[in-house]
């Protein structure tokens, strides 16, 4: 979907073209954002890393600043990406994400490497960024809890190469609330749900 | 910077444990403890030194071999930076290119003197012999490794964001690639000074080098002693100055820079 593998079989249609690069309008943001950030760019620097080519000045800076907002790294734009803890490195990488305002956003797993607080926090400042900004994210994760928790559509894959298996819609309230979310009846049944989809073992 | 920070930075538990054994060394030799007639005193090597340096024999040799290490260093680099960056970026070059390179990296320079000497006789260019071919391989290897090196996720960054080739060169491959270029640098600069030295030991009778054997066979240990502290110092100043200039150019940590 990011376009950066290519196709195994068939072909991907975007907006009815087909891809064979990354699609206009969607952005990835990987797992490992130590190996993915600029260490040799300030955070500012690497946030307007995806838009510098584009825009005039004021206009980068305008998104750099917005996107550091969002991400809430309005006090490190002049710190280097080694000098941050890895939530704020991966915020930081989602703030270059969000510079070029793009309408899909692609996330590889980006809270994997994460410990468990940092990764809640992170899980509601994204749902927020989602609100403020309507961007639409395809998350993938092997976190049940973390699909059910985020998500208003989620795709089990399973086998390899991966297929789609089954497609579940959360009906899930929002805002949705670490706590009281994750603790209603319904969050249980689609967690029990999509494991059963996924079998026994890994999907 | 303000007295204070420049205290500050003195390595003091270093520089007490060199005091310490430079005051050993002239007790012992002082004390007889230490006889032999051609190992003097630090004071008897303090005095040879300031000896030399009137007579301005020291100055000079200085100028020759610093301007031979600068030859020596610069041609690495303006070879090796390009060669390597061509190595890094096709692995076609690579495939016909390694072996060579393999071949030819463990040839000590030095037993190229005799054929430099029979080329240009008692000249700089008979240490540029010496010097050019092994200070070559640090930079060129460095800065393929540093390209080969770069992380695949930067390059799905830089596809990610539409990055054409020409600013993916630019933006990621030569920044990524620099720390272990610098490291090169240096190594090559240290490496420079020693083969320089060598080149004027063995071939052509200028500089520090040759005025090490020059008193040694004039059987002035004090002086000898002189001009081979001060080529270690020469070492220790160029070393500290390639990495001044890395904390200059990289702003990254210390890790990163390659630095011990």
């Amino acid at each position: 979907m990011g376009g950066l593998t290519s196709t195994a079989s068939g072909s991907v249609l975007v907006h009815g073209k087909k891809l064979d690069g990354p699609p206009d309008d969607v952005v990835m943001v990987f797992q490992d954002y130590s190996n993915a950030l600029l260490q040799w760019r300030t955070v500012a620097a690497n946030v307007a890393f995806g838009i510098e080519r584009n825009f005039d000045r004021k206009e980068i800076e305008q998104r750099v600043r917005d996107a550091l907002a969002l991400a809430g790294l309005e006090k490190n734009a002049e710190d280097y990406p080694w000098q941050l803890s890895g939530g704020m490195q991966q915020r930081v990488q989602i703030a270059r994400a969000l510079a070029l305002r793009p309408a899909v956003m692609l996330m590889d797993e980006p809270f994997a490497a994460l410990d468990a607080m940092t990764k809640a926090s992170m899980q509601d400042e994204l749902l927020r960024v989602r609100d403020r900004t309507g961007t639409s994210f395809v998350f993938i994760t092997h976190d049940i809890e973390e699909a059910v928790y985020l998500g208003d559509r989620i795709a089990v894959l399973k086998g390899s190469p991966g297929r789609i298996e089954q497609i579940f819609d959360i009906g899930l309230p929002a805002p949705r609330d670490q706590l009281s979310t994750r603790q209603l009846p319904k969050f249980l049944e689609y967690r029990y749900d999509v494991h059963q989809a996924i079998g026994r073992g890994h999907g | 910077m303000d007295k204070g920070r420049l205290i500050a930075r003195i390595n003091w538990p270093g520089t007490t444990v060199l005091v310490f054994g430079g005051l050993a060394w002239e007790a012992a030799v002082r004390s007889g403890l230490l006889e032999y007639e051609y190992l003097p005193a630090p004071s008897a090597i303090a005095l040879g030194w300031g000896e030399l340096a009137k007579e301005g024999i020291l100055g000079s040799d200085i100028a020759h071999t610093l301007i031979s290490v600068a030859i020596g260093w610069a041609a690495a680099m303006v070879l090796g930076i390009p060669l390597g960056f061509l190595l890094g970026l096709s692995a076609t070059a690579r495939r016909y290119c390694l072996a060579s390179i393999e071949v030819l990296r463990p040839m000590p320079g030095v037993a190229f003197a005799p054929v430099g000497l029979l080329l240009f006789g008692f000249s700089l260019k008979t240490e540029m012999v010496v010097t050019i071919l092994p200070v070559l391989w640090p930079v060129l290897v460095n800065t393929m490794g540093g390209i080969t090196g770069i992380h695949q996720r930067l390059y799905d960054v830089g596809r990610t964001f539409r990055l054409s080739r020409k600013d993916t060169i630019l933006s990621i491959i030569l920044p990524a690639a620099m720390p272990p270029i610098v490291v090169g640098a240096r190594i090559s600069l240290g490496l420079a000074l020693v083969l320089a030295v060598v080149a004027e030991m063995v071939g052509n009778p200028e500089g520090l080098g040759y005025g090490i054997v020059r008193e040694q066979q004039a059987l002035q240990p004090d002086r000898m002693f002189a001009y081979i502290v001060t080529v270690g110092f020469i070492g220790i100043v160029l070393n500290a100055g390639m990495l001044a200039v890395a904390e200059a150019l990289l702003p990254t940590s210390r890790q990163l820079r390659g630095e011990p």
